[in-house]
């Protein structure tokens, strides 16, 4: 049975124990399928699971920003599909003790592979797009006024390229076989280029990229460990460490914090650097943390629920910071 | 007025103008292309839609009201004075490469901003010291519903330009006097014959083509109020929205900003900066109260305020179909959705 099936199965079975279940429909195009809240068997038929399912739901968990209501409510329980990857966040999550694990269903995704539209868009125009089919390593792209052959390993998104654990970390159901991982190594390949530039480089190539942040906060409030909403420090007065402004060193600036705050709590979802209207690669940013908390701390956050991140907790001698 | 200007002047029109005024056009940034102050070493590309709106030359995403300075007395500390600066800025602009919505959008702006009632000053100086050529859409997207909320892809309301490409030339109408004085520029010549201006109609009536009505807006205001108590509707409609500013920072139209004071020991500015009625701080009252604190609220105002508020108070529509909103929204909500949920 096609893992899609299987998915829609299980929904079926679990909807009466829960309010609702989380997956992903059809979009305005069929690249951006769009987060679907299956609250009714009827629903179900509209479900979807393709290349272009990326959202990562384990951002719906948070009490801040739980749904339907941004309200938390106690007494409901959800379900919600989620891939190798967001099982990290939810790990993250239980760890950091704002979300309980009695209060949601999850239907493990093993994951294949996810298409980075921002690498598609520079093989080809997609706003005109109208079939894409993937056959062995290739994909087969059709818009209204060219047709393509790409090889995948051009267009998935980095995290898939080094995709370490495609198959959920944590789950009530698992839907359908186990996928192989694939090799981490190369993953900070951009990282480690970039640490060989001079800091006034370094400097230049932020100011540029931060300069065309409209500062949506969509990178923030599309992060499942940024839920502290309003009273992000880029938004309050009291204390007021930041200008409302939209000068490139505010822009920057927030980034710079919203990144620290996530130092050891990061996964590498990408969800920050997907949504940015104006594509700046926040990854890159995200990455040098989660590759420094590494080297310090030999720790990759979300992989184990039972292990306490080493920003929440102290030792007198650490054994990598002299 | 028509005249035309080959392709590849464009670059040499763009330096002509930036030398009398300040110009805006959509130039590429990073991956993106965005609206930004033109400059001879900006790429300039017309060809693809724009993340950004043109809002933003209009009213910036922050702007300083006041420029603020305390001073203490060295004689007596126990004075301070005080000066207040205001300046509003009078730079002649172009506005060039917009698409026919993105130029509409301004209409609501000019509503709320210079109509009848308030009058705000640093909106209106640039705006009437601005103008806009834009170019047919004559390949419309997907997001696109121009026609629907009444415009269209060779819409010439609100330019004063109107370029369309036909081959290796944009054709340029000139809709008002300041029109007019932009296409004395020495880089455009007069079309000869009748022909072209065929071509010219040809193209614009198979753009509108393209592009399906989505719903009728007949009535639409009062088929919002009917509808605002049932939170069911908006909830299941907007359950997936994560109250991020895209949708308001992207739209042509948003027209919402936040003041604040913002300087170090006594000295600084006032600046109003842009706001987004999708974050709870928008409403936030000073005793803790909210409002809008659940997301269908908030969203439910969004798509009021510009199907409905908009109608009612100033007879406008304040969405211009552009599509930036659901192009750009990290779930894929579809305004268009919601809106045809309120009608059926
Ligand atoms: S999502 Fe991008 S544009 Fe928006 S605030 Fe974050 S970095 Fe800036
Ligand atoms: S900072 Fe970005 S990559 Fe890291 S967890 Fe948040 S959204 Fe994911
Ligand atoms: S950037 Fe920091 S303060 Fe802001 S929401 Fe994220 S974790 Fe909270
Ligand atoms: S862009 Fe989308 S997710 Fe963000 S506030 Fe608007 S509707 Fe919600
Ligand atoms: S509401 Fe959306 S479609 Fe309408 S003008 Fe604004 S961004 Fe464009």
């Amino acid at each position: 049975m096609d893992r899609l099936d299987i998915l829609k199965e299980k929904v079926k079975e679990i909807l009466p124990e829960v309010d609702f279940v989380i997956g992903y429909s059809k979009g305005f195009d069929i690249l951006h399928p769009s987060p679907y809240f299956v609250s009714e068997e009827r629903q179900i038929r509209n479900l979807i699971w393709d290349e272009f399912c990326i959202n990562n739901f384990a951002n719906y968990l948070p009490p801040p920003k739980r749904v339907p209501n941004g309200l938390f409510k106690q007494d409901e329980k959800i379900g919600l599909v989620v891939k190798g990857c967001d099982s990290r966040s939810i790990i993250q999550l239980l760890q950091e003790e704002i979300i309980f694990r009695d209060t949601f269903i999850i239907l493990g995704m093993p994951c294949e592979m996810k298409i980075d539209l921002k690498k598609l868009r520079e093989k080809i125009d997609i706003d005109y797009i109208q079939s894409f089919n993937v056959s062995g390593d290739k994909a087969e792209v059709k818009t209204l006024l060219e047709k393509k052959t790409i090889n995948l390993d051009e267009i998935l998104y980095d995290k898939c390229l080094y995709c370490k654990y495609p198959n959920p970390l944590i789950y009530d159901y698992l839907i359908g076989d186990k996928v192989n991982p694939r090799s981490r190594e190369g993953f900070y390949k951009d990282v480690d280029e970039f640490e060989m530039i001079s800091n006034e480089e370094k400097i230049s190539c932020w100011e540029k990229e931060f300069d065309r942040c409209i500062r949506c906060y969509a990178c923030r409030e599309a992060c499942p460990n940024c839920y502290c909403q309003y009273q992000c420090i880029a938004q309050t007065r009291r204390p007021h460490w930041i200008s409302q402004s939209t000068e490139t060193i505010d822009k920057k600036f927030f980034q710079m914090f919203r990144a620290f705050h996530n130092a050891g709590r990061c996964t590498d979802c990408g969800e920050c650097d997907r949504v940015c209207p104006v594509g700046i690669p926040i990854s890159k940013i995200m990455k040098k943390l989660t590759k420094e908390v590494l080297r310090l701390f030999n720790y990759e956050a979300g992989v184990d629920e039972k292990l306490i991140p080493p920003l929440m907790t102290y030792k007198r001698e650490e054994d990598n910071i002299g | 007025m028509i005249k035309k200007i080959p392709l590849n002047k464009v670059k040499n029109l763009l330096d002509d103008l930036s030398g009398d005024y300040k110009v805006f056009a959509p130039v590429k940034n990073g991956r993106s292309i965005i609206f930004d102050e033109y400059r001879s070493d900006k790429e300039v590309n017309l060809e693809k839609f724009s993340v950004t709106s043109i809002k933003e030359a209009l009213f910036p995403s922050h702007e300083a009201m006041i420029k603020y300075d305390y001073k203490k007395d060295p004689s007596d500390l126990s004075k301070t004075s005080l000066s207040l600066k205001s300046e509003v800025n009078f730079d002649k602009t172009v506005i060039f490469g917009v698409h026919p919505c993105d130029a509409r959008g301004f209409f609501t702006f000019d509503k709320v901003y210079a109509g009848n009632g308030y009058r705000d000053v640093y909106y209106k100086t640039k705006r009437d010291a601005t103008a806009i050529v834009a170019i047919t859409c004559a390949n419309p997207l997907a997001t696109c519903f121009c026609t629907t909320v009444g415009g269209s892809p060779a819409d010439s309301e609100g330019t004063d330009v109107l370029l369309t490409k036909v081959d290796e030339f944009y054709y340029a109408e000139s809709y008002s006097e300041k029109g007019e004085l932009l296409l004395k520029n020495s880089n455009f010549s007069s079309p000869q014959g009748g022909v072209d201006n065929e071509q010219v109609l040809k193209i614009k009536e198979e753009a509108v083509q393209k592009l399906d009505k989505n719903f009728s807006t007949e009535g639409i205001e009062n088929k919002l109020l009917k509808i605002f108590s049932d939170s069911d509707y908006w909830k299941n409609a907007t359950s997936k929205c994560l109250s991020c500013g895209i949708c308001t920072y992207v739209c042509p139209t948003c027209y919402c900003f936040n003041i604040t004071d913002e300087g170090v020991m006594g000295r600084g500015e006032r600046i109003r900066s842009w706001d987004s009625c999708m974050f709870p701080l928008f409403t936030l009252e000073a005793s803790g109260h909210n409002p809008r604190a659940r997301k269908f609220e908030r969203y439910r105002n969004r798509i009021n305020h510009k199907f409905s508020y908009l109608v009612i108070r100033n007879n406008i529509i304040g969405c211009v179909g552009c599509g930036r909103c659901i192009r750009h929204c990290p779930v894929s909500l579809d305004i268009r959705e919601v809106v045809k949920g309120v009608i059926d």
